[in-house]
């Protein structure tokens, strides 16, 4: 290209740099400017559990190391603590906090995501957190150094979980809350669900179910919770929400831009506009098991979105066709792995042993979900890849293969029976 | 170094489950206990898999001798958070950093193959091509050295191709001559 | 190679296939065992049964010392003893035995654990210098197979020429369980184009690489080969040339009429007739005969899937007359014979202390047999070939009290033989009963005073030349690598017990040197030469067509295709069809209320019979037994993988996990072989056997089976 050009990259997570890494291996030879509100180098927030557990050293949060290293590398402009408040996709124009306007050829958005936090009153009380930033890590590890005795996390989700392993380890009395019925309500048959619950029972891990966080206040022994579903409060000395995320896309002009509750990109993660592209838990691609359109606010998909668009942007048609949901947390001695929706079925199979549970939901001759509970989860992702496989190439797997009973005879009986 | 490659030859495995063993010997793997072997939670580097299809009359029995494909662009990397596992541009072996890994499971729903697996320290394990025999002696993975069909073969990529192409070549040759 | 790290080359035991290895010691202890790449035989390849090594030899469970059973047999319960205390006790017992009752009321029994080259003669040394004869062993095993061939063709030809093959015939052999070193030579003849045939009820393992598998119902081997010699004669494929000038029946004028219905039994042995045994259609049986009779080099590799069963002899006599009147003995692309051993000396076994007349030739070659019939031998070509009492006269004896004292090197009786509960009780008559064994066997554990802690293949210096699977005509020593305990190799054993009970003259050493030059004194060679030799010492060449040279190693100098031999005994020359004991044609009744066939054999690619259960690199890929059983009978009978079933005879029952598959036929269930918690040997036939080898019907019979309820 002889003509100077000029990518945008906004945002400084893994799509990011897939993104950046794509552009260069794909002879991009022009600028790369990457604008951010984070100040650090390149992080995962999911290695921020490790980090306030104390498995892992401040240093390992940077995948790419606690430096600029990469950036200078790959050469790349890099805006640090520069939020984009605006950005004009007609003119191709994107303008940060301080003013700063910087004109772009394309563009690629993928701010992520930021937890979700319900309005009511005390939410901004400085002993209630979330687990998502450096910052955020930071805090709550420094708020394990001053020996709080109990703890309450509201929202039984994944990142939830974790939160509660590590309470629970560093010794606190821990109660979980979530206003669904069930553990992991949106990943987990309740079946599945209440074997986990058994499990954080035993542990003498409360567990507080259909109920909502209305509110949260002072008290002479710390923090008091109260919930929908009963008059007891629920005292803590930390409160830490985890109820979910919402993609940071405030910055997005909505006439210009099709949003639903990410950006929607399509199969080459280009927006509604041509030089546009999102990638990452802001992006809304396709879920190929529905062909709805849905974020899956997952690491490896943000990566893959990130290199997809990345190649797109230097001028490589590529395709990036979907994912499904999927989630794997291993947790106390156990590993929790669901794919799709179990909830689709038409027709399940349940397999059941004293530590291990298998659910497996079709619809017609479909996998739909998987719901897998065990101390190994073994094999998932040969599942995975199948369903995914027979997903973008439009055949259903069938009973001579792979996601049917002849899968679960070879593969996951592994779990419940003494033969390899 | 060109890359190298296991070439697995499906015409000749018989299932003697020889590399399985080959393997755990070599890399001194788990269990060393009768109980452990019962139960079956060791990490099998590299496993026999029996696959059936069909009905009686028509039924084909293959074997499969899996391990880590060291893909070409492994999802592995892809999907590890604290870059733990990397490609070696070099030699093509997919390795796994030990002390970066924290378990988190993500290779695990990832891989294609159902490869990684978690050791009694609960960090991920996998085939690393025998990098410390070859270190040592410069000899081929022990899996293949040990197969006795000769269906695993070791070499650089295109030479193994190479002798592929000239053993169906020389079939055809067989099968059409009069 | 770094400073602590040391190469031994020695020679595996874990089966008979005796494979060349090599043990990489680290510090002194075994680290890693691997292929040795010139061997001739297995190229630098090794197989899953040899990898268990290292963890053999460290096995807590290894009996490291003597032990004299305390309490009753059966408690289990046992006090370490000397050596020499051990010996002491097992001379004494024998002693007073033999001065009561005479020498042949001491049982020397012997297994498949210990081996048949070097410690099965000093073995027989041992016996023949108290006065009797080793007992079992090849009866249960290739007894029916040496027979079979050695009197048709002099010998057995057990060096398939792989190189220069256009078709190997896999007949009840399963290369990925036995001789697995030889596969690539399997799969190198088949890019040369030659043709897999498989013959087996199973189509697994190497079946599924076949380019003809047939498939057969257990126990009709005998049938099928019949009728393949049949097509042969009538379509006249066999090799006029060979047969007529080689052979003692020139123009198969006695064997055309017998296969066409001049026999006892009035019974042409058709393909037709043989479809309605065999199950296999008439098209396979013609097209398989004929292809074969026309291919120029056929190896045949007769297995022990042939065998445990009342036809066996005839079974093998048949498979062999296949063979010979296709010309495929000895010749390019066949079974060729070979020097066996090098030149053995014929007096280290001591015959003439059980047959005084026996003249002793210059030197043997594999199998030294007192040439003679021992007092109530009712089978007396079993005994002409292999010297070992057979089983069921022994069995008899015990039984009557004539035997009265046993030592039993090597095998695990309780588990391997058919009818495991007459077996013990048998057993238990012995006033005293002594076992060699690496590990507290059940035949230990529940009938042994004494249990002599044996020396595993990886524990013990000794000549091999024994090597089932393809004879090359090498000699090789096994170099000690390990010590375990006080546990002694099975020669040293006998040297001691030998001197012990007087026969110091016999047994004046315990240095293997001693032993091995006495053994092989006319050959020339020396342990120093062996120990000091590059890799190994070749005693022989392949050569083909000795027999245009040499004749057959026969009466005549020919092959007999009419088996002057058998006639002489009294048994049928020409191999004649007999019915299996127990299947639906034979006992209708029985398969009334048992319609399944139950068959069994080896337990898997890792498994020799029952050993290796506690070595946990071994273990984990088969933790326990299984047995197959077809998808459609499965559904019939509400079974998923894994389900529990009962299976029972008319002898007992067991009960036994599933693993469903297409590769057995939907009337057949397979039992694994070797496993004590679902032993087949419950419920196969023990009072039914071969007329010629003796050997049980011990691997096929009926039963039936039904769903159970079992925590797993």
């Amino acid at each position: 290209m002889s003509i100077e050009r000029t990518m945008c990259i906004i945002g400084n997570g893994c799509a990011a740099i897939e993104a950046i890494k794509a552009l260069r291996e794909n002879d991009y030879a022009g600028q790369i400017h990457l604008m951010t509100n984070s100040i650090w180098p390149s992080y995962n927030p999911m290695l921020t559990t490790y980090y306030v557990a104390g498995k892992i050293d401040f240093e390992n949060l940077f995948p790419l190391g606690n430096n600029m290293d990469f950036y200078q590398q790959y050469d790349v402009e890099l805006h640090l603590g520069s939020p984009v408040v605006e950005l004009d996709a007609e003119n191709k124009i994107i303008r940060n906090e301080a003013g700063y306007k910087l004109e772009y050829d394309k563009c690629l958005v993928a701010t992520g995501s930021s937890p979700f936090l319900p309005s009511i009153e005390g939410i901004t009380n400085n002993r209630v957190y979330t687990l998502r930033t450096v910052e955020d890590a930071q805090c709550l590890r420094k708020a394990l150094q001053d020996s709080p005795k109990k703890a309450l996390v509201v929202g039984a989700s994944m990142i939830g979980i974790k939160v509660v392993e590590l309470l629970y380890n560093a010794g606190l009395e821990v109660c979980l809350a979530d206003q669904a019925t069930h553990l992991f309500p949106l990943a987990a048959h309740p079946e599945c669900a209440k074997i986990i619950e058994n499990r954080l029972v035993e542990k003498c891990i409360k567990l507080r179910f259909g109920a909502a966080l209305q509110g949260i206040e002072e008290s002479s022994q710390g923090l008091c919770a109260h919930f929908s579903e009963s008059d007891d409060p629920e005292e803590a000395d930390l409160i830490v929400i985890c109820i979910g995320v919402r993609p940071n896309l405030s910055f997005i002009n909505m006439d210009q831009i099709k949003v639903d509750k990410g950006i929607l990109v399509d199969d080459q993660l280009r927006t509604s506009n041509p030089d546009l592209f999102a990638a990452g838990d802001v992006a809304q691609g396709t879920n190929l098991m529905t062909g709805e359109k849905e974020i899956i606010g997952l690491l490896p998909n943000a990566r893959y979105q990130g290199r997809i668009a990345g190649r797109n942007m230097a001028g490589r048609e590529e395709f990036y066709r979907g994912n499904i949901p999927h989630n794997i947390t291993h947790f106390m001695d156990m590993v929790f792995t669901g794919l799709g929706d179990l909830r689709n079925g038409s027709r399940e199979e349940i397999l059941r042993d004293t530590d291990s549970y298998i659910h497996m939901a079709w619809n017609g001759k479909h996998l739909v979900g998987v719901n897998m509970l065990g101390p190994s989860c073994a094999g998932i992702g040969i599942i995975k890849n199948a369903l995914e496989k027979s997903l973008m190439t439009n055949t259903y797997i069938d009973d001579d293969g792979l996601c049917s009973n002849k899968l679960q005879a070879n593969l996951l009986f592994r779990h419940f029976s003494k033969q390899s | 170094m060109s890359k190298k490659a296991i070439y697995f030859d499906i015409n000749r495995c018989v299932g003697c489950y020889t590399c399985q063993v080959a393997c755990k010997q070599e890399n001194d793997l788990a269990p060393h206990n009768i109980d452990d072997a019962v139960e079956q939670t060791s990490p099998v580097w590299r496993r026999v898999i029996e696959v059936e299809k069909g009905e009686y009359g028509t039924e084909s029995i293959n074997y499969i001798s899996l391990s880590c494909m060291h893909c070409a662009d492994a999802p592995c990397v892809i999907a590890c958070p604290m870059g733990a596992i990397s490609k070696n541009k070099e030699d093509g072996r997919v390795l796994i950093e030990q002390s970066k890994c924290i378990g988190c499971r993500m290779c695990l729903q990832i891989c294609p193959f159902g490869i990684p697996q978690y050791g009694e320290n609960g960090l991920m394990e996998k085939c690393n091509l025998c990098l410390d025999r070859f270190q040592e002696t410069g000899k081929e993975p022990a899996c293949v050295s040990a197969c006795p069909s000769k269906a695993l073969r070791y070499g650089e990529v295109s030479e193994l191709s190479r002798n592929e192409q000239q053993k169906a070549a020389a079939k055809l040759v067989l099968e059409t001559a009069i | 190679m770094s400073e602590n790290l040391q190469e031994v080359q020695t020679v595996c035991g874990a089966c008979h296939n005796s494979c060349t290895i090599k043990v990489i010691l680290k510090d002194g202890q075994i680290n890693k065992i691997e292929g040795v790449t010139e061997d001739p035989r297995t190229k630098g390849t090794i197989c899953s049964k040899a990898l268990g090594g290292k963890q053999l030899v460290n096995d807590p469970n290894r009996l490291k010392y003597p032990l004299k059973r305390v309490g009753e047999r059966g408690e289990n319960k046992w006090e370490r003893i000397s050596w020499d205390q051990a010996l002491e006790e097992i001379a004494t017992n024998f002693n007073k035995v033999k001065e009561e009752k005479g020498p042949r009321s001491v049982g020397f029994f012997k297994g498949q654990g210990s081996g048949w080259g070097f410690p099965f003669h000093m073995y027989e040394r041992l016996a023949h210098a108290f006065g009797t004869e080793v007992a079992m062993g090849t009866t249960e095993c290739f007894a029916p197979r040496l027979i079979g061939q050695a009197l048709t063709y002099g010998g057995m030809p057990l060096y398939p020429d792989y190189e220069n093959t256009k078709m190997i015939v896999c007949w009840g052999r399963q290369p990925a369980f036995s001789g697995a070193t030889q596969l690539h030579s399997i799969f190198d003849a088949k890019d040369q184009g030659a043709k897999l045939v498989v013959i087996d009820p199973l189509h697994f393992h190497i079946a599924t690489k076949a380019d003809l598998y047939i498939r057969i119902e257990p126990g009709t081997d005998l049938a099928l080969a019949l009728a393949v010699l049949y097509v042969i004669v009538e379509k006249d494929l066999w090799d006029h040339d060979f047969v007529n000038q080689y052979t003692n029946d020139p123009g198969l004028d006695k064997l055309r009429p017998h296969l066409f219905g001049e026999n006892k039994d009035k019974q042409a042995y058709t393909p037709e007739w043989a479809e309605k045994i065999t199950g296999i259609p008439v098209n396979t049986i013609r097209q398989f005969a004929e292809e074969l009779a026309k291919t120029k080099g056929v190896c045949i590799l007769a297995g022990h899937g042939l065998e445990g069963r009342i036809n066996v002899t005839q079974t093998a006599r048949a498979i062999a007359l296949i063979s010979l009147i296709t010309g495929n003995i000895d010749a390019p692309g066949g079974d060729l014979f070979t020097n066996m051993s090098p030149k053995l000396n014929s007096e280290f076994t001591l015959n003439k202390l059980v047959n005084p007349d026996e003249q002793y030739p210059p030197f043997v070659e594999l199998m030294n047999v007192p040439q003679y019939n021992p007092p109530g031998c009712t089978y007396p070509l079993l005994y002409m070939v292999h010297a070992c009492l057979p089983t069921p006269d022994v069995m008899d004896q015990m039984n009557k009290g004539e035997i009265n004292a046993a030592i039993f090197m090597g095998g695990n009786p309780l588990v391997m033989f058919p009818n495991t509960k007459e077996t013990k009780k048998t057993l238990a008559k012995l006033d005293f009963f002594a076992v060699i064994d690496p590990y507290m066997s059940e035949t230990a554990q529940e009938l042994a005073d004494i249990v002599l802690p044996a020396a595993s293949y990886l524990e013990k210096t000794e000549p091999e030349y024994f090597k089932w699977d393809r004879w090359y005509p090498y000699l090789r020593l096994r170099r000690k690598v390990a010590t375990v305990g006080e546990a002694l190799p099975d020669w040293q054993i006998c040297a001691k017990l030998g001197s012990k009970l007087g026969f110091e003259e016999h047994f004046p050493s315990e240095d293997i040197a001693y032993y091995t030059d006495l053994f092989l004194k006319p050959s020339g060679i020396t342990f120093e030469q062996l120990d000091k030799a590059d890799k190994w010492i070749q005693f022989g060449d392949i050569e083909y067509k000795k027999y245009e040279k040499g004749g057959f190693a026969l009466p005549g100098g020919k092959a007999h295709v009419y088996s002057e031999i058998f006639e002489h005994v009294g048994y049928d020359p020409l191999p004649l069809y007999t019915e299996g004991a127990e299947n639906h044609r034979s006992t209708p009744e029985i398969a009334k209320e048992y319609p399944m066939i139950c068959f069994t054999g080896r337990p898997g690619p890792m498994y020799v019979h029952c050993q290796s259960r506690t070595i946990p690199w071994i273990r984990e890929m088969r933790p326990v037994a299984t047995a197959m059983l077809n998808p459609l009978k499965a559904t019939e009978l509400g079974l998923t993988e894994n389900d529990w079933i009962e299976v029972e005879s008319p002898r007992g029952k067991i009960t036994i996990q599933v693993k469903i598959t297409n590769a057995i036929a939907p009337n057949s269930i397979y039992i694994p072989g070797g496993w004590a918690e679902a032993n087949y040997n419950q419920l196969g036939i023990a009072d039914k056997f071969c007329p010629i080898s003796s050997q049980q019907n011990y691997t096929v019979c009926l039963a039936k089976i039904e769903k159970v309820q079992k925590e797993g």
